[in-house]
């Protein structure tokens, strides 16, 4: 197996509506900024590999589009759509891509524009497996409106057994989406940037669905992230402080709530995240991490609602379970702390859906690299994990990021 | 130049939802299972393997094995996860409907290993929390559909 490295990230402008731009060309401001930081050209580059979320945008086969912005015309190209987890499933692609020595330089895009289309539509055609069974069999559709769809209707039920299990107040939900947010203020890329909100004003925010808050949830965003990710040897040329890509790991597991086609689902707590917890354990096998707690120097734990962050910082082994809040208030996961979590702002202050699992990835890199800018964490980098959560809500990706490739064994 | 609409229009038309529903096995053992519910029993579906038990009934079990012997579990339970949900959600597609409130709660069935949704009757959402014990309101003729387990209230 090669070792592989990150040698160039790129990010687009991140808002709301991005009305100036289309697709392609939105993509091609985080592509060409990745061709710039790495300092090579499109003709350099082997293989692409790209994902977003089709049915989010309501534009199938974006890679038409863009083909020749992205300099995709005669490569071989591979699309990844995993929903939540989409952009990580890229890194994921593009990383068995040179791992197997199949490609040396490879360009992976994620991106989402969800302006352009309707993301709860496009989510209700990734829940109709588990809806229409439910009304064959007989399930009162009023109920199932009631149910709390969506996201925040899943993570409603994630936080409620979360906070329940682990003692997280609701002003712990008030302290994260403050820290990341003022986190996201100084990051150019992030979109709500909030750089003197208080957990008091949060807290005041209007109430969504018990206990998630307007201030607890994060925007629907426009925007595009790009990577070019190399073999450890290419790395070396083009770069003296590349960020390897020491691991990559999934689990799929049944999704929680509600079983797919009317059938029980054994996933009993939606808190509980077992697959992220076993993704996070094989990652660090992998990626030869014994003491992840004391190794890891950053995480960016994919957390698009407040509770998220400390859950998943549990899940992804950094603590015993159940001791996050307590960290969250030693003040330890801050920009300055001794773990710092999510220094980018978060999926809570930036989330074009499809590519924020590849931003996880991205800040790593840019941490690891030196090269995150106001946001650059203020201890050394050695290693950091990225995570995305996502499929039908049961998907869970990790990456582990370091300043130096895995040790052969 | 297309002008662009702000508000959305309705298509009349029907979708064959059940094109999406099981054709095989699934179908076979939710047949069984719909049907004792006609009687107030719920049945569940235990993986010879690890012993987990299914309600509603699925061939698969998450360690890999076939579930495939059927055992009768309780229709008390546990909650295991709840939302509250606003106003907004409960008119279904009826646009008439009145405006009401509803806790939504993840029962856990003695016996079964397995979480089904139901919504918790008659209870003050700040009684509503995470263990708490519910039992089935059964509807006096079940019809034999998911909708007879829909509904729960706390045990007495």
């Amino acid at each position: 197996m090669q070792d592989v490295a990150v040698v160039g990230v790129g990010l687009s402008k991140h808002v709301s509506k991005r009305r100036d731009v289309n697709i392609a060309e939105l993509i091609y401001e985080a592509v060409s900024a990745a061709y710039e930081d790495a300092s090579i050209k499109p003709k350099d580059i082997d293989a692409v590999v790209t994902g977003n979320m089709p049915a989010f945008e309501g534009v199938n086969l974006p890679e038409l589009w863009g083909g020749g912005h992205w300099g995709a015309y005669g490569k071989p190209l591979l699309r990844i759509t995993t929903g939540g987890t989409t952009g990580g499933s890229v890194v994921h692609g593009a990383f068995y891509a040179v791992a197997s020595g199949m490609f040396e330089r490879v360009l992976a895009i994620a991106f989402e524009k969800q302006s352009d289309g309707d993301t709860t539509m496009g989510l209700n055609s990734v829940a109709i497996a588990d809806f229409a069974s439910l009304l064959h069999f007989g399930t009162d559709p009023e109920f199932l409106v009631s149910a709390g769809g969506g996201a925040i209707g899943i993570a409603s039920y994630q936080a409620a057994s979360y906070m329940k299990s682990s003692g997280c107040t609701t002003h712990h939900l008030d302290k994260v989406a403050a820290m990341c947010r003022r986190n996201a203020a100084k990051n150019p890329y992030a979109h709500l940037k909030q750089p003197d909100i208080t957990p008091e004003e949060i807290a005041k925010t209007k109430m969504m669905q018990y206990p998630l808050r307007f201030g607890h949830c994060c925007p629907a965003t426009d925007g595009a992230c790009a990577m070019i990710i190399t073999s450890g040897e290419v790395a070396k040329k083009i770069t003296d402080g590349p960020a390897y890509i020491r691991s990559c790991a999934s689990c799929s597991d049944e999704s929680a709530v509600v079983g797919i086609f009317g059938g029980g689902t054994a996933n009993l707590d939606p808190g509980g995240q077992e697959g992220c917890k076993k993704a996070a354990a094989r990652a660090y096998e992998l990626a030869g991490i014994k003491d992840p707690r004391h190794e890891i120097d950053v995480a960016e734990p994919y957390a698009p609602f407040a509770h998220q962050l400390l859950m998943f910082y549990e899940r992804l082994l950094l603590c015993e379970e159940g001791e996050a809040p307590e960290i969250l208030d030693s003040g330890s996961m801050e920009l300055t702390g001794e773990l710092p979590v999510c220094p980018s702002g978060g999926v809570i202050s930036t989330n074009a859906i499809g590519a924020s699992a590849m931003e996880r990835v991205a800040e790593c890199a840019l941490q690891i690299m030196g090269k995150a800018g106001e946001h650059q964490v203020k201890k050394e980098v050695h290693n950091a994990v990225a995570h995305g959560w996502g499929g039908a809500v049961n998907l869970n990706v990790v990456a582990v990021l370091s300043d130096t490739p895995r040790r052969k064994s | 130049m297309i002008e662009e609409k702000k508000e959305t229009i309705s298509i009349p038309g029907k979708w064959p939802l059940d094109q999406f529903g099981w054709k095989t096995e699934q179908k076979k053992l939710m047949g069984k299972f719909l049907e004792n519910l006609k009687s107030k029993r719920i049945l569940g579906l235990k993986c010879p393997k690890c012993g987990l038990v299914y309600t509603p009934p699925k061939p698969f079990c998450r360690c890999l094995g076939r579930p495939e012997e059927w055992v009768e579990v309780s229709d008390k339970g546990t909650v295991t996860t709840f939302v509250l949900t606003g106003e907004w959600a409960f008119r279904g597609f009826d646009e008439e409907a009145p405006k009401e409130k509803r806790t939504i709660v993840g029962v856990n069935f003695d016996g079964s290993d397995t979480v089904c949704l139901a919504a918790l009757m008659g209870v003050n959402p700040e009684d509503v929390d995470v263990g708490i014990r519910v039992k089935v309101k059964w509807p006096e003729k079940p019809e034999g559909a998911l909708k007879d387990i829909l509904f729960v209230e706390l045990e007495r």
